[in-house]
């Protein structure tokens, strides 16, 4: 059974590429959102293998405010429910020592900049956590 | 005085000394002395006198005692007289005195006897020839006494007045024993017819019968005698009285011309040094005590000083040196600067200056030291050194502390003239305004610098209240100087000074209510410095200060700009990255995937080149509007003004705006007054503008519409535009940071829409090259967004173009300028 993974994008153009390089390349199930509250709730229903985060999110609010990929990611790593789920931040914030920022500040497993260059690359990350989340920690959710 | 003096000995457990000090004075000095000297003369006089009686008298007595012993001699011979010698010598035994002859001469001698009161006995006396004896021939005693007979042997018969009798008659003193008593006796020679003697007649007389009329002299003058010498007494003790009274007076008037003196001393000296000299001088005129000494007490440390000396040796001030003042002090002047109360003493000899001969006061002079006290505390020492023998009495010590007491108070008042008269000359020549006043606050005294300042002489102000002539800084408190300072006592601060024009002068004072004479009554003396000067310096300094502090402020301000400038530039780049990032990656994202034609429908790849297209326009866009800023940071951007209309601009954009907001189902309406819009400008920047505002117009309306209106408002002559919408709106503290370059209103990357944040810097910036106006205007949040563009409306008979050109740098003097290159790359 394929991985499923969950992209939260807010541009739809780059979410429909997203979709695109996974499941033609990748072989992936996808679904897309930029609804906090439903990240929340698939990252928890425990059908979600990994989540491709954006940063900035246009239309994102949650609990009333706007949040961005960051807090959704840092939501998502400190509930317990929630926190065996990889996340990847694919993000155009780019700038020297955005990697580090944000993965400190998000909690998240890995960073990618866009434009993603080579979808195979991409891919093989996405692979790579996938592989490491399923070793370090038994399937509990699955 | 006594007390003091008591105490002070019995304290110093010297009252040998201290007597002994005292008693030869109380027999010698003054009136004491006096009396001794007359107490000498009487005696004197009493003696000479005396003498002088006794030799008067001693000569009186010889010559009564002769006169006397002549008187008997002369009864003598004229007993002799009435013996007849022939008859006498016929009595020759003792048988014939039974005869006759012998008892008529018995009678003739006992009648004369008897006649001569005092004669105790009368007889004569015969010696024979060649016979030694003396015998007895008549007799004639009193019949009590035995008598002796003819031939009975006279006792005395070797005396040898008996034979000078035979010649002539004789007296002579002796002690009759038979009688046992003095007497005298007188021989007279008894003649014969030829004068020859053979006999004498003898007579003893008791020894007042010759001595009487001397003893009675004797003791008259004994008498007299008396009376002399009680007269004398009288005459001396009246003449000592008088002479007395007059040493008396002649001593006040003597210590009265001292203290004049001593006060002229103290008024007319020049130098300290003279005045202590000279009042030395005065008081030793005073007292007759020659030698002195001045000590000043010194502080820190305490000690006393030799000020002046007076007949002192040479380097005395060496020798004195007194100890510290203090309870146990060696030196006596140092104890009477300690207790304050004078101390004699006469028997060391310690620190005692070394005269020269015949020059200081002799071996172990007394000491005596008198206090100068002045407000209970001691000043000075006066001392003075006194011959032993001369000794130093009560009186003595009363005047010196007369004349130490006198001394302190003029030393006290030249210094309170001499303070005063600072004091005055201070107050007329200082700068400093000094203005008296009495109790009830009216001017009494106003000194030149109080004059100068209210521009007004002393007697023009004397008795106005001077609450006129100052007033509070703070004005209408309506208090009172005089009243706050006659209930505090006193007051310091600022206040302003009124002069008589009207005009006033800022004034730091400090107001005193003085102690009256009289009890409860204050005066009230204020003490003014003029601070206009000082004000004014104050005031540019704090000027200074502010220009300072301002300057400071724009730097902080400017520094913070720039600071805020650069995070925003930062932020700029940053968000540029990602907004040129973002449209990229789809761009690099399907062309992989047509490239690699994964799975790809003919449909599906013209739809991966449509989205390649419209990311690489939307990056296309992003770069011109990079491109813009940078032209107008570096100040390149051109704008070409030239008549137009702005109506068709306005529909061109609307027009080219209506798919992106059908894309967003909005309504998108253009109410434009009829006929043209003519202005001044650059149709491609105006319709940039307007594309731009449209553009934020749509980006940010969710539901409704966009709605441009313009309008000619012939009132200021402008063309008015309108950008309505009805989306997000701007909170109010936020408007204002819209036009900033670089500037986001919400800077965190939960953005909800894309954008540099350019477009509206460089949209003002492009009105004002137009020289319109642009304004935001908004409600606040979710209540829709209004900007206003304004711009200078056309007419063809307006003043000439250049006065509307927008970029100044060509010499424009005739229709529409076209500036260089225009640069803009971008087509409606």
């Amino acid at each position: 059974m394929p991985s499923h993974i969950l992209i939260v994008e807010d541009d739809p153009m780059n979410a429909k590429l997203f979709e695109l390089l996974l499941t033609r390349k990748g072989g992936y199930t996808v679904e897309i959102t930029e609804e906090p509250p439903r990240v929340l709730e698939r990252a928890a229903s425990g059908a979600v293998d990994l989540v491709i985060m954006d940063v900035s999110l246009s239309n994102s609010e949650l609990d009333g405010a706007p949040v961005d990929g960051l807090a959704i990611a840092r939501r998502l790593k400190t509930d317990p429910a929630t926190r065996h789920v990889p996340i990847l931040l694919a993000t155009a914030h780019a700038m020297k020592g955005s990697r580090e920022k944000f993965l400190r500040e998000s909690h998240a497993d890995d960073y990618i900049a866009k434009p993603i260059v080579s979808s195979d690359e991409l891919i093989q990350r996405i692979e790579a956590l996938i592989e490491r989340r399923s070793h370090a920690s038994p399937p509990a959710a699955r | 005085m006594g007390t003091a003096m008591r105490h002070e000995r019995s304290e110093r457990g010297t009252p040998a000394a201290a007597a002994g000090a005292q008693e030869p004075a109380k027999r010698r000095h003054g009136p004491g002395r006096l009396a001794t000297r007359f107490l000498g003369g009487y005696l004197l006089a009493a003696l000479l006198s005396g003498v002088v009686l006794w030799g008067v008298t001693g000569y009186v007595c010889g010559r009564l005692r002769t006169a006397g012993g002549a008187r008997l001699a002369q009864l003598a011979a004229t007993v002799a007289a009435t013996v007849p010698a022939e008859e006498h010598e016929a009595l020759t035994s003792s048988s014939d005195e039974n005869g006759l002859p012998y008892q008529r001469l018995r009678a003739r001698l006992s009648a004369i006897r008897q006649a001569n009161r005092g004669l105790r006995s009368v007889y004569t006396l015969a010696r024979l020839p060649g016979a030694r004896t003396w015998t007895y021939v008549l007799d004639a005693r009193p019949a009590r006494s035995p008598l002796a007979h003819i031939g009975e042997p006279y006792r005395m018969s070797g005396a040898p007045e008996l034979l000078l009798a035979l010649e002539q008659p004789v007296w002579t003193r002796r002690v009759t024993s038979h009688l046992g008593e003095r007497t005298f006796s007188a021989f007279a020679p008894i003649r014969d017819g030829s004068g020859r003697a053979t006999a004498v007649a003898g007579l003893d007389a008791a020894e007042d019968e010759v001595l009487g009329p001397e003893r009675q002299f004797a003791r008259e003058a004994a008498v007299f005698y008396g009376l002399l010498l009680v007269a004398i007494a009288f005459a001396g003790r009246a003449h000592y009285q008088k002479r007395r009274a007059e040493v008396t007076r002649a001593r006040n008037v003597e210590a009265q011309l001292a203290l004049h003196r001593l006060a002229e001393t103290v008024a007319r000296s020049r130098g300290d040094v003279e005045l202590l000299r000279g009042a030395l001088d005065v008081i030793a005129r005073g007292t007759g005590i020659r030698h002195w000494v001045l000590y000043q007490r010194a502080r820190e440390p305490d000690r006393l000083v030799v000020a002046a000396t007076r007949e002192l040796p040479r380097g005395a001030e060496e020798t004195l040196r007194p100890d510290p003042p203090a309870a146990g002090a060696a030196s006596p002047a140092s104890r009477a600067a300690w207790t304050r109360e004078p101390v004699v003493c006469g028997e060391s000899t310690a620190n005692l200056p070394a005269w020269g001969r015949g020059e200081g006061p002799g071996e172990r002079p007394i000491r005596a030291c008198v206090p100068l006290v002045d407000g209970g505390e001691t000043t000075a020492v006066l001392q003075c050194f006194v011959p032993r023998g001369r000794g130093f009495g009560t009186e003595d010590l009363a005047l010196v502390r007369w004349m130490a007491s006198q001394l302190a108070q003029g030393l006290k008042r030249r210094e309170l003239e001499r303070r005063d008269q600072l004091l005055a000359s201070y107050m007329l020549r200082t700068g400093e305004i000094l203005i008296g006043a009495d109790a009830g606050g009216a001017v009494t005294y106003l000194n030149p610098a109080a004059e100068r300042a209210l521009g007004a002489r002393s007697d023009e102000l004397r008795g106005i209240p001077l609450d006129a002539l100052v007033q509070p800084v703070e004005s209408g408190t309506g208090a009172s100087l005089v009243e706050a300072v006659q209930r505090d006592g006193t007051f310091t601060g600022e206040l302003w000074c009124v002069r008589v024009d009207g005009s006033r002068f800022p004034v730091a004072v400090n107001v005193e209510a003085v102690q009256d004479a009289a009890p409860g009554r204050r005066e009230i003396v204020l003490l003014a410095r003029d601070v206009t000067e000082a004000r004014e310096r104050e005031r540019q300094l704090r000027a200074q200060r502010a220009a300072v502090e301002t300057l400071n402020d724009r730097l902080e301000h400017a520094n913070e700009r720039l600071r805020e400038a650069d995070r925003m530039k930062n932020e700029f780049i940053a968000n540029t990255s990602h907004e040129l990032r973002t449209p990229l990656n789809a761009v690099i994202g399907f062309a992989t995937l047509l490239e690699q034609g994964v799975h790809n429908s003919s449909e599906e790849r013209e739809t991966f080149a449509r989205w390649i297209r419209e990311s690489a326009e939307h990056l296309l866009g992003i770069i011109n509007d990079i491109l813009d800023l940078a032209k107008i940071e570096a100040g390149r951007l051109q704008v070409v003004l030239e008549p137009g209309d702005a109506a068709e601009a306005i529909r061109s954009a609307v027009q080219t705006m209506r798919s992106a907001a059908a894309r967003k189902s909005l309504g998108l309406a253009a109410d434009l007054e009829a006929g043209p819009l003519p202005m001044l400008m650059d149709s491609a920047r105006l319709r940039q503008v307007l594309l731009n505002l449209l553009g934020n117009a749509v980006k940010f309306t969710d539901t409704g519409e966009v709605r441009v209106r313009a309008s000619r408002d012939p009132e200021s002559a402008r063309v008015v535009i309108h950008v309505e919408d009805t989306g997000i709106g701007i909170a109010r503290e936020k408007q204002s940071l819209l036009f900033r370059k670089f500037s986001q209103v919400d800077g965190s990357y939960h953005r909800r829409h894309q954008g540099t944040g350019l477009g509206l810097a460089i949209t003002r910036t492009l009105v004002e090259r137009m020289k319109g106006t642009i304004e935001i205007e908004s409600e606040g949040p979710g209540r829709g967004t209004r900007v206003t563009l304004t711009f200078p409306a056309y007419a063809p008979a307006a003043p000439s173009p250049s006065a509307l050109e927008g970029e100044g740098d060509g010499p424009g003097d005739s229709a529409p300028v076209h500036d260089g290159s225009a640069v803009s790359d971008r087509t409606a």
